[in-house]
């Protein structure tokens, strides 16, 4: 049932940084973002300054720590506060659990922020107001702390694992593991998915953030270097709009999507095709 | 909670059955790649004392612990029976065919009129009777021959990674100062590699001349080439230009577009890494430096710190410090950079750009030398081996000498190279499903043969030797022959995968590229589906 419901989610984009940090600012700015969504962050997870990014820690002001799905979850708030002041923290993740929840990954509000992979996402369970305004309130705490060069908004189901679909992550079955262990030194010759191509970009050259594109979404941010590579401003699909000096959004409505991909593919701006 | 304790019951019992049929399949398999090379050694060079050597064969397979059932023995002697009357003559018998091994070949109906042949026809119908008791003549399929093909290469690539490891131990047993001389382990490599590609270019060949259909394709695109063992893909320009050529003809045939990559891009790749530089950073303050002396390739293993600056004399081609320091080697430290596949890769690149130069500081006395002596004299550039070299090649080569050279060819993995020990300890306490799956991960890995070191729940740094912040714990880690270094982890319920996911991406990110391999979460969730 969980895995049925609607996320809206938006991915942002930028260089990593060499030396990163969060700031509390940042934080704080997170926090305000889900309380205005009506989710009150219960769990974070955070790197550096004794925190390991896969250890879960309840964030709330009220309990000594908590125990669920058989696995107990101390209460690490204040070491975090401390953390973030002596700006020791080095990515940050939080997240409110459905109140069906069986495990972590059926939440209903998570944001990640991770300075040295250079990415951010952000993903609540679909509202009315969500779909623009999550995607230009993340963007607006982003680009306060890094320089953001492409960003984009989507909506899955929640059992499809959004936050992973923003990476290109694909699951792995013991079968897949299998195969992929079967014929990964020829791998070479075995077609990459979209996804795949995507991950790879992310961990190599990162040319998205230099003027290529994922696919075409409802709501892409992008930078004058989009724009200029794909010439989106003559295009005539959907709508640019320019957020500040150097970044745009365009808007295009769901029965467009297939036109300006193809529009991209068209001037080679995907970043599956330079995997071909 | 009954229910979902026998849910998992039921998985963990259905991964095992499918664990002991893959183990099986994997005996199998290499069962039907030695029987297919006996019965091609006896089809080329048929002998009257096959039994003998039969009974041999089935005596090897039993120390390799496949032993053979009586029916199916039964049935592989009534085979042989055949073939033997067939080639030496004697009464027919009813014809039992190994359809996987042999085919029947139709005596093409001839005008000559002698009884029991059949009139021609121009629509194919099926055999009468009498036909079928009719003695044929019987031969390899070429199918036969081309998973034959293949399973020499795959063999020549377990023995490519053996001369590594033998090439490795050479060099750990080495001295401080003591020279080495590697150009016959060289040799060997560079000859393991051609003959690999040798067998792999038959195969294609026999793929397109035979039209071969079905799975072939599959069996011939999943095969491993020599940079799963992190050595250079070829060593001459003729065998990269004709796969290439047999790779277009293939994609033309299949429709689609199928990638090369050649041997500029390997070689370009580790020259990337490590420069041209005459001396390898061999991790722990050791400094291999290489030079030829006597025409043939000799190293000199010393201690970074003393003679770093000799060192940085002794470099050919790009001769200064910063070709050093690319390579990791600092003045001061050195940190633990390479290991021996590279410095074979690297050393193979080197003498075929003939960048290895007289090196007249080295002149290792004969006590020095930890090498055998070797017949082989090269000086650089090597002449690329010839195919009418090769013993073991189809395409010459002496048969007696073939016979011999077949049978001393190991048969299958070498078993303590190629199944390392699974170190460190299960996670616990942890779900059923989370143990279940670091054990079968470890477990698949190993299967592979493909790694020289396989962990469960060890410290990163502890297996890559490097300085990792924070020190992640993997479920599982496994290090392959080129020293790249594979990571798994499985999820808990706790856990979200995006995060996890970024914690091994953070990890690999501390690691030089080189060692970089891949990383895959696992969520119980999907595993079992």
């Amino acid at each position: 049932m969980n895995s049925k419901r609607l996320v809206e989610s938006v991915a942002y984009f930028f260089k990593p940084q060499r030396e990163p940090v969060v700031s509390e600012a940042l934080v704080h700015s997170i926090v305000e973002l889900s309380n205005s969504l009506g989710a009150r962050p219960l769990f974070f997870t955070a790197l550096g300054a004794g925190f390991e990014l896969d250890d879960c820690c309840a964030f709330s002001d009220d309990t000594a720590g908590l125990e669920l799905w058989e696995n107990p979850i101390p209460n690490r708030k204040t070491e975090l506060l401390d953390a973030l002041r002596r700006n020791t923290i080095l990515g940050i993740g939080f997240d409110v659990p459905l109140p069906t929840a069986r495990c972590r990954s059926e939440w209903s509000f998570s944001f990640y922020f991770y300075p040295g992979l250079g990415r951010v996402y952000c993903g609540a369970l679909a509202t009315e107001m969500t779909k623009a305004s999550l995607l230009l309130r993340t963007y607006e705490i982003a680009s306060r702390f890094f320089d953001v060069r492409y960003g984009f908004a989507y909506c899955m189901p929640l059992g499809d694992e959004p936050d992973c679909y923003a990476y290109g992550s694909p699951r792995t079955s013991l079968a897949d593991l299998r195969q992929w262990l079967a014929t990964r030194s020829t791998e070479s010759r075995v077609p990459a998915t979209d996804d795949e191509c995507w991950r790879r970009e992310l961990e190599g050259p990162r040319r998205h953030l230099e003027g290529l594109f994922r696919d075409a979404y409802p709501l892409n941010v992008v930078s004058s270097a989009h724009v200029r590579r794909a010439a989106l401003e003559s295009a005539g699909i959907g709508l640019l709009k320019k957020l500040d000096e150097s970044h745009w959004l365009w808007e295009i409505d769901e029965e467009h999507l297939s036109d300006a991909s193809d529009y991209l593919a068209r001037g080679q701006s995907l970043v599956r095709q330079q995997y071909i | 909670m009954i229910e979902a304790y026998m849910k998992a019951t039921e998985d963990v019992l259905r991964l095992a059955g499918q664990m002991f049929l893959r183990r099986m399949d994997d005996q199998l398999r290499w069962f039907a790649e030695d029987l297919h090379d006996f019965i091609y050694e006896l089809d080329r060079n048929p002998r009257r004392d096959w039994r003998e050597r039969f009974d041999a064969f089935l005596a090897d397979q039993t120390a390799r612990g496949r032993e053979l059932t009586p029916e199916s023995r039964k049935e592989l002697i009534i085979y042989l029976e055949m073939w033997e009357r067939n080639v030496y003559g004697g009464p027919p018998e009813p014809q039992r065919v190994l359809q996987t091994v042999v085919t029947r070949i139709e005596e093409p109906a001839s005008a000559s009129g002698k009884a029991g042949d059949v009139p021609q026809s121009s629509s194919p119908r099926k055999p009468t009777i009498t036909e079928l008791r009719r003695p044929k003549k019987y031969h390899l399929h070429e199918e036969g021959e081309f998973y034959q093909k293949l399973g020499e290469a795959r063999r020549l690539l377990t023995e490519m990674a053996r001369a590594v490891a033998l090439f490795s131990q050479k060099l750990d047993g080495a001295a401080v100062g003591e020279s080495i001389e590697v150009d016959a382990d060289l040799d060997a490599i560079e000859d393991l590699i051609w003959r690999h590609n040798d067998a792999l270019e038959s195969a294609r060949d026999i793929w397109l001349r035979a039209d071969l259909k079905g799975n072939t394709y599959n069996r011939l695109a999943m095969m491993s080439d020599p940079t799963s063992v992190g050595l250079p893909r070829f060593i001459d320009d003729d065998q990269p230009r004709r796969a290439k050529a047999q790779w277009e003809r293939i994609s033309a045939r299949l429709g689609e577009r199928i990638a090369f990559l050649d041997d500029v891009i390997f070689a370009m790749e580790v020259i990337e890494r490590i420069g041209t530089a005459a001396s390898f950073a061999l991790g722990a303050g050791i400094v291999i430096n290489a030079g030829i002396q006597g025409g043939k390739v000799v190293l000199l293993k010393t201690v970074a710190k003393v003679v770093a600056s000799a060192a940085i004399g002794n470099v050919i081609g790009e001769a200064t410090g910063a070709a050093l320091e690319a390579i990791g080697v600092e003045q001061e430290t050195v940190e633990k950079v390479q290991n021996a596949v590279e410095l074979i890769s690297w050393l193979l690149i080197l003498r075929r750009m003939k960048l290895l130069r007289p090196r007249p500081d080295v002149s290792p006395s004969p006590a020095q030398s930890t090498t055998t002596p070797t017949t082989t004299s090269s000086s650089p550039p090597r002449r690329p081996p010839k195919k009418s070299d090769r013993a073991i090649s189809t395409h010459g080569g002496d048969p007696e000498t073939n016979a011999a050279k077949a049978r001393s060819q190991p048969h299958g993995p070498p078993r303590n190279k190629t199944y390392p020990e699974i170190e460190g300890e299960l996670d616990k306490p942890r779900s059923k499903h989370h143990v279940f799956l670091q054990e079968t991960i470890a477990q698949e890995m190993r299967a592979t043969r493909d790694y020289v070191r396989i962990t469960r729940r060890m410290h990163l740094s502890k297996v890559s030797g490097i300085k990792h912040a924070p020190n992640i714990i993997p479920d599982n880690i496994g290090v392959r022959y080129d020293g790249r270094i594979d990571v798994f982890e499985i999820l808990s319920p706790k856990q979200t995968r995006a995060e996890l996911e970024a914690k091994l991406q953070l990890a690999f990110s501390q690691l030089p590229e080189y060692l970089r391999g891949s990383f895959r979460v696992v969520d119980p969730k999907d595993a079992f589906k």
